[in-house]
């Protein structure tokens, strides 16, 4: 008899999305709690594929909630699984190490296990044959700089190893490190399959064992973009490890770039933004797609997509909503009038433009005013918000740098669109 | 933007104006002098080209004389290199039309005049003393820098300013320091009340924890309390069940005692207890039925051997129910023979009757008198004919006769009226009938009529007008050879006149003129040399003069004398040279003020001069036209002339219409003539008598009589004709009647000779024929129905012998008496002799059938019988009883058994169901020592404390229950996440509209700080321009101008020649006008350079300059004549002069009321 289980973590439970879309009620209400729903997913695919086992490995939900409703919503899916006989492991991750709504939890006897902080290894009966061990460890707090894999115990000898752990691995240049090691070192740790969990991108790495990090079920802001998903394991008689990546997530971010190069009318570009929507969509595997368009290029239009980007806005939704189940979160513009440089000398809006370039934005009066504006607004915004230009003064006047272009750019639209005196613009 | 033309098609007082700028000549500036006095409408063209390029004003003040909807002003535009004609009419919409009057894109327009609009163009590039005042004052009273007022004006951006504050305004409302109402506001609100809503519905973990803990131990003390009452419960129990099964022993233990003498009896199978008493009952039924049923048998067999049957009869039973059929028609035949010979005697005398209406009463056949049909056909259809053809004969006859009579008439009728005339007679009239119709179709006698009336007239008014031409006197031919002078002598005279005159006018004007400022310069000379006490430079020159000669004398005399004169001389010198010197100012002024004075005078002796050339070129004009009048009208003006002149073409026009109306007389009487003429030779040929002299009319009647006579004779000869023909025709109709008469009677001979109404010889008349026909016609039916009666008849007789016949051979076979009885009563009782042996057959069948049954059920009886002895004989052998008496009792016994047997297992079980004990030995042994007293006062104890108990526990379970429902409460929904996503978002809103605020701010700082930058640069750029215009204008009297900040704005400041500024405000009105005006030359050359050329207009701006100046201002305008288009509206002549003088290529343009369109005057 084959062993088949369901790997999955970051499922990061109740963790709100984090788009303006969901400023669209009608989309609030099509994939709001999303989290949630790609937990049921997970859920009935479990049940419908009848595996022995639920594997999930950290992270279950963010550190900051406190809400019981969440963890008695995860109570109720795990007793689904609990009245099939499905059996659940689980590690924390950063986020959960210290929660105290897991505490709390009482999940149905001898269903679910949740590794603590001393390793321990499993062993799971099975009808015929196979036997398989099943090893964690959990770090209880939420950092562990050390690696955690010399505290496993060893393999068992004949048995198929199944071993989770919430590891960054190698790391990210600008994230902690949690419970480091190399892929080599798992490969080499003598374990049949690697259930991990922290990093939110799918990656599988195939050699003498499995090392999979599944990433998370449901992705909640752009820079989680892509299809999100599920593991599915079927460890064979031979002890030969099958793995299927299955969809869950209910709705998938994704940039939509549009060049605008040599388009010079306004319905041309809703063509072109239609164009490029479809055809990411037509890659888009999740119900819903939430796109954040990304204009670029020389057009004429420039001017006129920065003073009238609110029916720019509208208009895009409009083609999103012809194409179906698609939205438009954001839409960030990086276009310029053709040959901005080389626009007519005595052109005052031209002449206004280099003199913002090359005198006033250089100038330290300039420079103190729009620091000053910006520092007061800061300590008027939600706490939440503080860290909106950076957290540290080199991040902050990067980011004002940013800002005090784009403004520029807006402020010259909109007096070009004022000085306009072509009247066959509209 | 170039304007070539202006049109003032319907606009103010101009209908239909034009004024051409035609074409810019190269190298030449493109500037444009308009003169014109007072009224001649410079105003309203400066208007009129505002109009043309920004739409007609809603409430236009040009309506006095075209009103608004017929408004039309047009022109001729250089736009962009190419020349288009426009045209403007007032209108909300599309009052741009081009030369198809096909409406016109405000945007062509708008797109040459580089954003301006039309305030803006009035203030910079059309002047007029309003705009260029009031636009000045702007500028010196502005608050803000002159820079951006003009830049702004001048680049067309005058309102950037004006959308980043816009900007800014909408920055403001998401974020502005201490204000309240803004977007951020809302949001931290909305963020607050999300916060508070979340924590109404969420639980978080440490009061979950409470709540699990306080739930776990209510559960505890409802178990622990649920135990203790359970406990008391179950010994109640207990208790209660021993007490009741005491009873139940005693119960037990009865029944074992009955049951014991019962015990050796044996058992009986099932159902004989039931089946006893039947078994005895029907022993006795069954012996009783077989004695009865033995006696019936005996009684059946003899009554059976009783039954006798008639064999003869039941032989012919089957013959006698065939004899039904010959029955009835025996019957029938018996009523209905007597019926059906009546009517065969009745058809008999029918046939009978027939014949002797046709005389035939001997005839043996009658058969034969029967016609056939086509006989019948061909008799009918020829009495049918009969009256038709007699009938055509007599009317025949009778119109013959009719139509003869009437030719004779005729004849007679034609031979009164004198019938000799002839065809040659009837040509000659014809030539005579056309001659009478020429005269009654010509008109001559109402032409006449018209022309005498008209001859009347026309001499009338001849001689009126002929007196209207006093003093003149002579006839009417006299006046047509008179020599006048004609239409182009009058044009010029009239023109010479005008212009004469008008230059008469303008010149006394500039005499007036000349005088007033040589007046006012002589006064403003006399009042410095008063009030300051300057010597003048002639006087001063000649005190001057007397020193030196002093001087001279002295040096030749060198004596007291001549010392003294010549210091006398020195010291008046030294006064004047130091009251000079004192009053340097006043002496430049004077200096000034006399050589001023002086070109006034020259002024104003050559207007003089030039006002008396224009009165003797008005004398000579008049004096020119006097001498043309003299012959006729001596001492006449103009006017006068031209009105006599007039009177004399009417005049002769009228003697040209009396000459008309004397020809057409002639003409008619001529006409009238040539007719008499050719009646007289018509009437002649013709040969009617008449008198040659007589007048026309007279003529014409006697023609026409002979034309009547010969017409009437002409009618009756064509009636004598038509009669003939008519006669003719009857005679042929009268012979087609006889004819068809003839045919009629062979063809009734020939009918009648084919059958019997022949035979006598002569065919008979046809009156008899019509008869016989009618009665043959019966004939043939009465002969079938009595052949039919007659057949019928025979039938019936027949049909009573078969009868009879067969009814005697059945007699005969029964050995009946034949006898003389008739056949029905001998039938009858043949019948009744069958019907009695029927019966008897039936009873016999009957009883044999009934003795059978009854054979039957002995047999049955016997085996019943048999079975019931058996089954006695068993019981008796099972019990050894004697009878079945006995039986019955030992069945008795044994249900008594069976009953007390179960009423002790009953007790038994009862005993061990309440003391549940394994075995009822131990049950017994238990309740034997069991003390009911003891038990019962211990039952009452525990039902006490169980109520106690009871309460406890449910209240303990209501508190369990609450604390569970707490837990329960606390729900997986995903309330709180759809808050906390909500909130996600809200934050997101806010970051983004944060971002967007800093951004959005950032720019307009940006913008800001470049507009200042941008003005800065080109504010200094246009102050140089101003500064040069206006040292140009002020010949040098100023250098320049210079700006100094004041608080929050500057102020402008004009450096004088030497150095000394002053502020603006402060300069006398005409200097501050050049400034002014400075000003707009720099704006105009800034605005020519940044955006498009535009026509540079204005309206005599410079009343308040001096000579040197405004001449210095029109080289301004020559200047920017270079640049772009300049128009000047002047009524000063002197400008005019000026121009012509500073700028050879100017082209002036003079406007008077007189001429429709101004005249290109250099």
């Amino acid at each position: 008899m084959p062993y088949r289980f369901v790997h999955s973590a970051d499922i990061h439970l109740d963790s709100p999305l984090r788009s303006l879309a969901l400023r669209n009620p009608e989309l609030a209400e099509l994939i709001g709690n999303a989290t949630r729903r790609a937990f049921v997913n997970i859920i009935e695919l479990c049940l419908t594929e009848q595996v022995d086992a639920l594997l999930l490995a950290g992270d279950l939900y963010d550190g900051e909630q406190t809400s019981m409703k969440t963890a008695r919503f995860l109570a109720a899916q795990i007793r689904r699984l609990h009245e099939a006989g499905i059996k659940v492991f689980i590690v924390r991750g950063n986020h959960d190490a210290l929660s105290r709504i897991t505490k709390e939890l009482t999940f149905p006897d001898g269903s679910v296990k949740v590794f603590g902080g001393r390793a321990e290894a499993i062993s799971v009966e099975q009808a015929k044959g196979l036997s398989v061990v099943i090893h964690g460890l959990s770090f209880a707090r939420p950092q562990a700089p050390e690696s955690l894999l010399p505290h496993f115990k060893p393999p068992v000898e004949a048995a198929v190893n199944i071993a989770l752990m919430h590891t960054s691995l190698a790391g990210a240049p600008g994230h902690d490190p949690y419970a480091p090691c190399t892929l080599a070192d798992l490969d080499a740790a003598g374990f049949d399959y690697w259930a991990l969990g922290h990093v939110h991108k799918r990656a599988v790495a195939r050699g003498r064992c499995a090392v999979v990090m599944p990433g998370m079920p449901q992705g909640r802001d752009i820079n989680e973009d892509g299809a999100k998903s599920v593991t599915l394991v079927t460890i064979a008689d031979d002890r030969s490890v099958h793995i299927e990546e299955r969809l869950t997530s209910i709705a998938q971010f994704e940039s939509v770039p549009v060049d605008l190069r040599s388009i010079d009318e306004w319905k041309d570009m809703l063509g072109a933004v239609a164009r490029a929507l479809q055809r990411v969509r037509a890659h888009v595997a999740s119900e819903h797609f939430v796109a954040r368009l990304r204009l670029s290029g020389a057009t004429s239009l420039a001017w006129r997509i920065r003073t009238d980007r609110e029916l720019l806005q509208a208009d895009a939704a409009n083609q999103a909503i012809d194409i179906g189940k698609t939205w438009i979160e954001k839409i960030e513009i990086a276009c310029q009038p053709p040959q901005a440089a080389a626009g007519p000398a005595l052109d005052p809006v031209s002449e206004l433009r280099r003199l913002i370039g090359e005198e006033v934005v250089p100038s330290d009066a300039y420079q103190m005013e729009i620091q000053a504006i910006a520092e007061e607004l800061r300590s008027q915004l939600p706490a939440e918000c503080r860290a909106l230009l950076g957290s540290d003064e080199a991040n902050f006047r990067a980011a004002l740098a940013a800002l005090v272009t784009e403004g520029a750019e807006d402020v010259l639209a909109r007096l070009h669109a004022h000085d306009r005196t072509d009247p066959e613009a509209p | 933007m170039r304007l070539n033309r202006l049109d003032l098609t319907r606009y103010g007082k101009f209908t239909d104006f034009s004024i051409a700028f035609g074409a810019p000549t190269p190298g030449q500036p493109d500037l444009h002098i308009i003169y014109g006095p007072n009224e001649a409408g410079k105003s309203t063209m400066l208007a009129a080209f505002l109009d043309l390029l920004f739409g007609i004003e809603t409430r236009s003040r040009f309506n006095f004389l075209h009103p608004y909807t017929t408004m039309r002003i047009g022109g001729s535009l250089e736009l962009g290199g190419t020349v288009r004609d426009l045209i403007r009419v007032k209108r909300a919409q599309g009052s741009l039309l081009d030369a198809n009057e096909r409406p016109v894109a405000e945007a062509v327009l708008a797109g040459q005049l580089g954003g301006i609009d039309r305030e803006s163009y009035r203030a910079m590039f059309s002047l007029d003393d309003d705009t260029l005042e009031a636009g000045g004052e702007s500028i010196l009273a502005s608050k803000g820098d002159l820079g951006q007022l003009l830049f702004s004006a001048s680049a067309g951006l005058a309102d950037l300013s004006q959308t980043l504050t816009e900007l800014r305004a909408e920055a403001d409302g998401f974020y502005r320091f201490h204000a309240h109402n803004t977007d951020l506001g809302t949001y931290k609100a909305r963020l607050a009340a999300l916060r508070e809503q979340r924590e109404q519905i969420d639980t978080v973990a440490a009061r979950y924890a409470a709540l699990v803990e306080a739930r776990d131990q209510a559960l505890q003390q409802y178990e622990e309390a649920l135990a203790a009452r359970t406990a008391i419960r179950a010994r109640m129990d207990e208790i209660q069940r021993q007490v009741s099964a005491l009873p139940r022993l005693g119960a037990l233990r009865t029944a074992r005692a009955q049951l014991q003498p019962l015990a050796d009896l044996p058992a009986a199978p099932a159902g004989w207890a039931d089946a006893l008493p039947g078994l005895r009952d029907e022993a006795i039924t069954l012996a009783t039925r077989d004695e009865t049923l033995t006696r019936e048998l005996d009684k059946m067999a003899t009554a059976l051997d009783a039954v006798v049957v008639d064999e003869a009869a039941s032989a012919v039973a089957n013959r006698v129910d065939r004899l039904d059929d010959l029955h009835a028609r025996y019957v029938t035949a018996a009523k209905d023979i007597p019926a059906r010979g009546l009517e065969a005697r009745e058809a008999e005398q029918q046939i009978t009757g027939i014949l002797g209406r046709i005389g035939r009463a001997a005839e043996t056949d009658p058969h034969r008198l029967v016609l056939d049909a086509a006989t019948v056909g061909t008799l009918q259809d020829l009495i049918a004919k009969r009256s038709g053809v007699e009938t055509a004969a007599e009317t025949a006859a009778h119109e013959l006769s009719e139509a003869r009579h009437r030719l004779q008439e005729g004849a007679a009728r034609l031979q009164a009226a004198g019938a000799t005339s002839s065809e040659a007679d009837a040509a000659r009239l014809a030539t005579l009938g056309t001659a009478v119709a020429a005269l009654q179709d010509s008109d001559h006698a109402a032409r006449r009529r018209l022309a005498e009336r008209s001859q009347a007239e026309h001499q009338d008014v001849l001689a009126d007008r002929l007196l209207a031409l006093r003093p003149w006197r002579g006839d009417v031919d006299a006046l047509a050879a008179l020599a006048v002078p004609d239409a182009s002598d009058m044009r010029r005279w009239k023109a010479e006149l005008t212009a004469a005159q008008n230059q008469h006018e303008r010149r006394e004007q500039e005499v007036a003129r000349a005088k007033a400022e040589q007046a006012r310069l002589a006064a403003e000379r006399d009042a410095i040399v008063q009030v300051a006490g300057v010597v003048s430079d002639q006087e001063a020159a000649e005190i001057r003069a007397q020193r030196e000669a002093a001087w001279a004398a002295h040096r030749r005399t060198l004596d007291t004398a001549s010392a003294d004169a010549f210091e006398a001389v020195l010291r008046r010198d030294d006064l004047v040279v130091n009251a000079r010197l004192r009053h340097e100012a006043d002496v430049a002024r004077l200096h000034q003020t006399s050589q001023t004075l002086a070109r006034a005078e020259a002024d104003a002796n050559h207007s003089q001069e030039e006002f008396a050339k224009a009165v003797l070129r008005l004398q000579r004009a008049e004096a020119a036209i006097a001498v043309a009048a003299t012959p006729f009208l001596p001492g006449a003006t103009l006017d006068q002339l031209e009105a006599w002149l007039d009177r004399r073409g009417k005049a002769l026009e009228a003697r040209d219409k009396l000459k008309q109306a004397e020809r057409d007389l002639r003409a008619v009487a001529a006409d009238a003539e040539l007719l008499r003429h050719r009646l007289l030779a018509a009437m002649e040929a013709a040969g009617v008598a008449h008198d040659p002299t007589a007048q026309v009319e007279v003529l014409r009647g006697a023609a026409q009589a002979a034309l009547d006579r010969e017409a009437a004779l002409k009618t009756l000869r064509q009636d004598v004709q038509e009669r003939q023909r008519e006669l003719k025709a009857r005679e042929r109709r009268d012979a087609t009647a006889a004819e068809r008469d003839l045919a009629w009677h062979a063809a009734w001979d020939t009918a009648c000779a084919g059958c019997w109404l022949g035979e006598g010889g002569a065919a008979p008349a046809l009156a008899t024929v019509r008869e016989i026909l009618a009665a043959v016609a019966e004939l043939g039916p009465a002969l079938e129905r009595r052949a039919l009666l007659l057949d019928r008849i025979e039938r019936m007789r027949v049909d009573q012998a078969v009868f009879a016949a067969e009814v005697a051979a059945i007699a005969q076979a029964l050995d009946c008496p034949a006898g003389a009885e008739a056949p029905l009563e001998l039938e009858q009782t043949i019948v009744q002799r069958v019907q009695a042996v029927r019966r008897a057959v039936d009873e016999r069948a009957c009883k044999k059938q009934e003795l059978e049954a009854a054979r039957q059920q002995q047999q049955q009886l016997a085996e019943a019988r048999d079975l019931n002895a058996r089954r006695s004989r068993e019981m008796q052998q099972h019990f050894a009883a004697g009878s079945l008496i006995d039986v019955a009792g030992k069945l008795s016994d044994l249900e008594r058994k069976a009953d007390l047997e179960r009423q002790a297992a009953e007790a038994t079980r009862d005993i061990l169901d309440a003391l549940r004990a394994p075995s009822i030995e131990e049950a017994e042994l238990l309740l034997q020592s069991a003390d009911r007293t003891a038990l019962e006062t211990e039952l009452a104890d525990l039902k006490a404390k169980f109520i106690d108990r009871d309460q406890r526990t449910r209240d303990l379970f209501s508190l369990y229950s609450k604390a569970a429902d707490q837990v329960e409460a606390v729900g997986g929904d995903a309330a709180v996440a759809k808050i906390e996503e909500q909130r996600r978002t809200l934050l997101l809103e806010i970051e983004e509209r944060a971002v967007w605020y800093l951004r959005l701010r950032a720019g307009i700082v940006a913008a800001e700080h470049a507009l200042r930058s941008y003005r800065q640069r080109h504010r200094s750029a246009m102050m140089e321009e101003a500064s040069k215009a206006f040292r140009t204008i002020s010949c040098n009297a100023y250098s320049g101008l210079a700006s100094q900040p004041n608080k929050d704005k500057e102020d402008l400041i004009a450096v004088a020649a030497d150095g000394s500024s002053k502020v603006a405000s402060e300069l006398s009105r005409g200097t501050r006008f050049q400034l002014y005006l400075a000003l707009r030359v720099a704006g105009y050359r800034e605005f020519a350079q940044l955006r498009q050329q535009v026509p540079f207009v204005a309206d005599d701006i410079m009343e308040s300059f001096d000579n040197d100046r405004a001449e210095q201002a029109l080289r301004l305008l020559a200047q920017i004549g270079e640049v772009g288009q300049a128009i000047y509206l002047t009524h000063h002549p002197h400008l005019c002069d000026i121009a012509l003088r500073i700028c050879p290529g100017v082209r002036l343009y003079e406007l008077s009321e007189s001429v429709a369109a101004p005249v290109l005057r250099s």
